[in-house]
């Protein structure tokens, strides 16, 4: 009885095992790598709306703190020096 | 007990009840299969992405008015390259064209062919690209969406753009970038930054933004800083900023999937709880004869959940090897189109394999324990049936 299990055991591990086989087997394409680096825009070509801007990531982080309390880092001890 | 008879009792238990688990193997597999490829999909793309990062900017410079950012001052980049730790100050032409016959907007980016470093770039994007030949007549680099779209309009071998100044510029399509930068290309023409300034309307004492490098992590706060307080009317975009942009985007589709997943794996489990409660008199009377023959209520637990345990398994294995197969071999129809998107050009592309195992064992777990959840306590309600009165 525990024969057709097998079978149907064996079917689902040589299905994981090619998809195993397939994921190590990938070669990496450097295209998208190259093509960011030529246009360096960081967009996604993702469709979007006529009324929303491509470059819809840009956030405006200005008021972010106030421009007097400047917050003390390290670096402002090495150019103190 | 748990030995090769044991095994084969299981086993035989679940030929037996296969109608039982049959129904529920399927529903489970379907369950496992939308989700993984949810979860595939949206784990590809952010990784395609992310790959991307370390091309961006570290800061972009773009002038605001009115809520709205304009043109920059060319004269801005000299002025930033002489704060301590930019590297370089790159100002950058591009921006979006709009094209009237399908309502679409392509978007144009101006290069300077003569920048080694670029030249250096689009060679290795595109091999055997005669550069003295591109340079020769107004020419562009486009993508697979721009070029379908043309193509759709019997533009085969170039386009006429309308300048702001109702000037007519024809230029020539010279090659098409590689598929595998569609993530990125696919709305995208390249051409000659002079050309692009023409067609945007960006005069030649100003740029669309700049792009500021800082080869050094730790002076980014510092820098950062000193560029807010340079002048009133500035926005200064860090790389941090796209990358947590990149997350929110992806998160937010997949989060609406989980929230339904949620819905659904509860709705299963209900039915699971009803399903595996329903003891049939012949369950009865198996767990009474087990009882009688000297099976302890734990061995009859055991026997219960591993019998569930193998469905669950089997439908998990089973849905996730769909799924890869749905989204890296058939490159996920239907389901790429709500991350893409439909409003714009069509995107045609195929992704780079790649698993995040630690997601793939949450996505076990959060599978895996409310399906053990809901079969753990109709199988302890069995198995305590007191077996005299079982097998009566």
């Amino acid at each position: 009885m525990s024969k057709i299990f097998a079978t149907l055991f064996s079917v689902l591990a040589l299905a994981f095992g090619l998809t195993c086989i397939s994921l190590l087997t990938v070669n990496k394409s450097t295209a998208l790598q190259s093509f960011a680096q030529l246009s360096t825009l960081p967009g996604l070509a993702l469709s979007v709306r006529y009324f929303e801007p491509r470059n819809r990531f840009y956030a405006d982080e200005n008021e972010r703190f106030f421009i007097d309390m400047r917050p003390i880092s390290t670096m402002d001890f090495i150019y103190a020096k | 007990m748990q030995n090769k008879l044991f095994y084969n009792f299981l086993f035989l238990l679940l030929l037996k009840h296969r109608i039982k688990h049959i129904s529920i193997f399927i529903i489970s597999t379907l369950i496992v299969f939308i989700l993984s490829s949810v979860v595939l999909l949206s784990n590809a793309l952010q990784e395609e992405i992310n790959t991307t990062l370390d091309s961006q900017a570290d800061f972009v410079i773009q002038k605001m008015r009115a809520g709205k950012s304009v043109n920059t001052p060319l004269s801005w980049s000299d002025e930033f390259r002489e704060i301590e730790g930019i590297s370089q100050a790159q100002p950058r032409v591009y921006g979006q064209y709009f094209f009237k016959p399908n309502a679409e907007h392509f978007t144009i980016v101006g290069i300077d062919f003569f920048d080694e470093q670029k030249s250096k770039n689009l060679q290795k994007l595109i091999t055997n690209l005669d550069m003295k030949k591109f340079l020769e007549k107004p020419n562009m680099l486009i993508g697979h969406g721009v070029k379908a779209l043309l193509d759709k309009y019997y533009f085969f071998d170039y386009y006429v753009f309308k300048t702001p100044h109702q000037k007519k510029r024809k230029v020539n399509i010279y090659q098409i970038f590689p598929k595998e930068s569609s993530l990125l290309s696919n709305d995208m023409i390249i051409m000659d930054i002079d050309l692009a300034r023409e067609i945007l309307g960006i005069s030649e004492e100003q740029s669309t933004d700049i792009a500021l490098y800082n080869p050094n992590e730790l002076e980014a706060e510092n820098i950062y800083v000193k560029l807010v307080l340079k002048h009133a009317d500035i926005r200064v975009i860090q790389k941090s900023d796209i990358a947590k942009a990149y997350k929110r985007l992806f998160n937010y589709k997949g989060g609406l999937f989980l929230i339904l997943y949620m819905i659904v794996l509860l709705t299963f489990m209900m039915i699971l709880y009803q399903r595996y409660s329903m003891v049939q008199s012949s369950d009865k009377k198996e767990i009474g004869i087990l009882r009688a023959l000297g099976w302890s209520i734990k061995d009859v637990i055991i026997l219960k959940v591993t019998e569930s345990f193998m469905v669950a398994f089997g439908a998990f294995l089973l849905g996730f090897i769909l799924a890869f197969f749905f989204v890296f071999v058939l490159d996920a129809p239907l389901l790429s189109n709500i991350f893409y998107g439909y409003a714009n050009l069509p995107m045609d592309i195929s992704l780079h394999r790649s698993i995040d195992f630690s997601l793939v064992s949450l996505l076990f777990l959060f599978y895996i324990l409310p399906f053990m959840t809901a079969v753990l306590i109709p199988s302890w309600k069995a198995s305590v049936i007191d077996p005299l009165e079982a097998m009566r």
